[in-house]
């Protein structure tokens, strides 16, 4: 009986940790649905010499957009220095703007100055957001096959 | 006896009456900013001859650590003239200037920087729009801001500011484009 039991226990273990596992293989049986998928884009034909000029052509146009990128970033590293200077200017202005809080010139001077620092901050936030959405994908970048 | 005796008393008042006159007064703010922009074109034989001038001036001052051996090797440069009319020797020697004075300020001779400035940026002068022009409204608005002339301090960096925000917008134009 209790060897019964114990093989029985075994059992549900096995069965348990294989419907977990769910390591199994399933074969198709051709009912399933049409997923719809379909490959997009021209024709790349079929010949090594057509794809090796679609190849060079692709490489190119890479190249080209990671130097639209480039020059992309480095104009916002101008913008976003910009943005910095002129915050730092900004702290300066008010510095002085609070030690002379009863003088409206000075207080207007530090009001104007924080919004400038303000929207430079989001010129320089827009830029690198759009920056980097032009930014090609890195990680698509392929190892050459020997 | 009576009558030298007010005459010295009257001398004495008018010599303490033109000293107060000869103490530095704080500015009035002044926030005038007059621009222009320099337009690239072909440098003048005059003007690239001083670019070469103020290029060695900068890589000896590069060699120099000590910033006031540093200020006056820039501020020897400096007395050459700027060739006329030419943006591009104008803008070198704004940079000139600017590298001095915040080599002056880091060796904290503030007087000095005011005295380079002061009379260099007044506010009826047009600047070219150029980070060089807004670097030496700065410092002169940190040397103003050290000695305690609220006035100049504000009124220069709030031309900086003006400079700088001009320069953020040709900056973004050229993003856009």
């Amino acid at each position: 009986m209790s060897r019964r039991l114990t093989v029985a226990v075994v059992l549900a273990f096995a069965l348990g940790c294989d419907q977990q596992g769910g390591g199994g293989t399933v074969v198709p049986d051709g009912r399933g649905s049409d997923s719809e998928l379909r490959p997009e884009g021209e024709h790349q034909g079929e010949s090594m010499a057509e794809l090796a000029l679609r190849l060079d052509e692709l490489t190119g146009r890479r190249a080209s957009l990671v130097a639209a990128s480039n020059e992309d970033s480095s104009k916002c590293e101008a913008v976003c220095e910009l943005s910095r200077a002129i915050c730092e200017v900004k702290t300066k202005m008010c510095t002085i703007a609070e030690e002379r809080v009863t003088d409206p010139d000075y207080q207007n001077l530090c009001r104007k100055a924080k919004q400038q620092c303000s929207e430079a901050s989001d010129s320089c936030i827009r830029c690198v957001e759009r920056s980097s959405l032009s930014q090609p994908e890195a990680s698509c970048e392929g190892s050459p096959v020997d | 006896m009576r009558r030298s005796w007010i005459g010295l008393i009257g001398l004495i008042g008018l010599i303490g009456c033109t000293a107060e006159l000869d103490e530095p007064r704080a500015s009035e703010l002044d926030t005038r900013l007059e621009t222009h922009a320099v337009v690239a074109g072909q440098p003048t034989a005059a003007g690239l001859a001083y670019l070469e001038y103020a290029l060695a001036a900068h890589r000896e001052a590069d060699a120099i650590a000590e910033p006031l051996a540093r200020a006056e090797r820039l501020l020897a440069a400096l007395d050459r003239p700027v060739p006329e009319r030419d943006g591009i020797a104008e803008i070198a020697a704004l940079e000139l200037s600017a590298r001095a004075s915040e080599s002056l300020l880091a060796a904290e001779a503030d007087e000095r920087v005011l005295a380079l400035l002061g009379p260099a940026l007044p506010t009826d002068r047009s600047l070219p729009i150029d980070r060089a022009s807004a670097r030496c409204l700065l410092a002169l608005g940190d040397a103003a801001a050290r000695t305690g002339d609220h006035a100049l301090a504000m009124g220069s960096y709030a031309r900086a500011l003006e400079l700088l925000s001009l320069l953020m917008m040709v900056g973004m134009e050229e993003v856009d484009s």
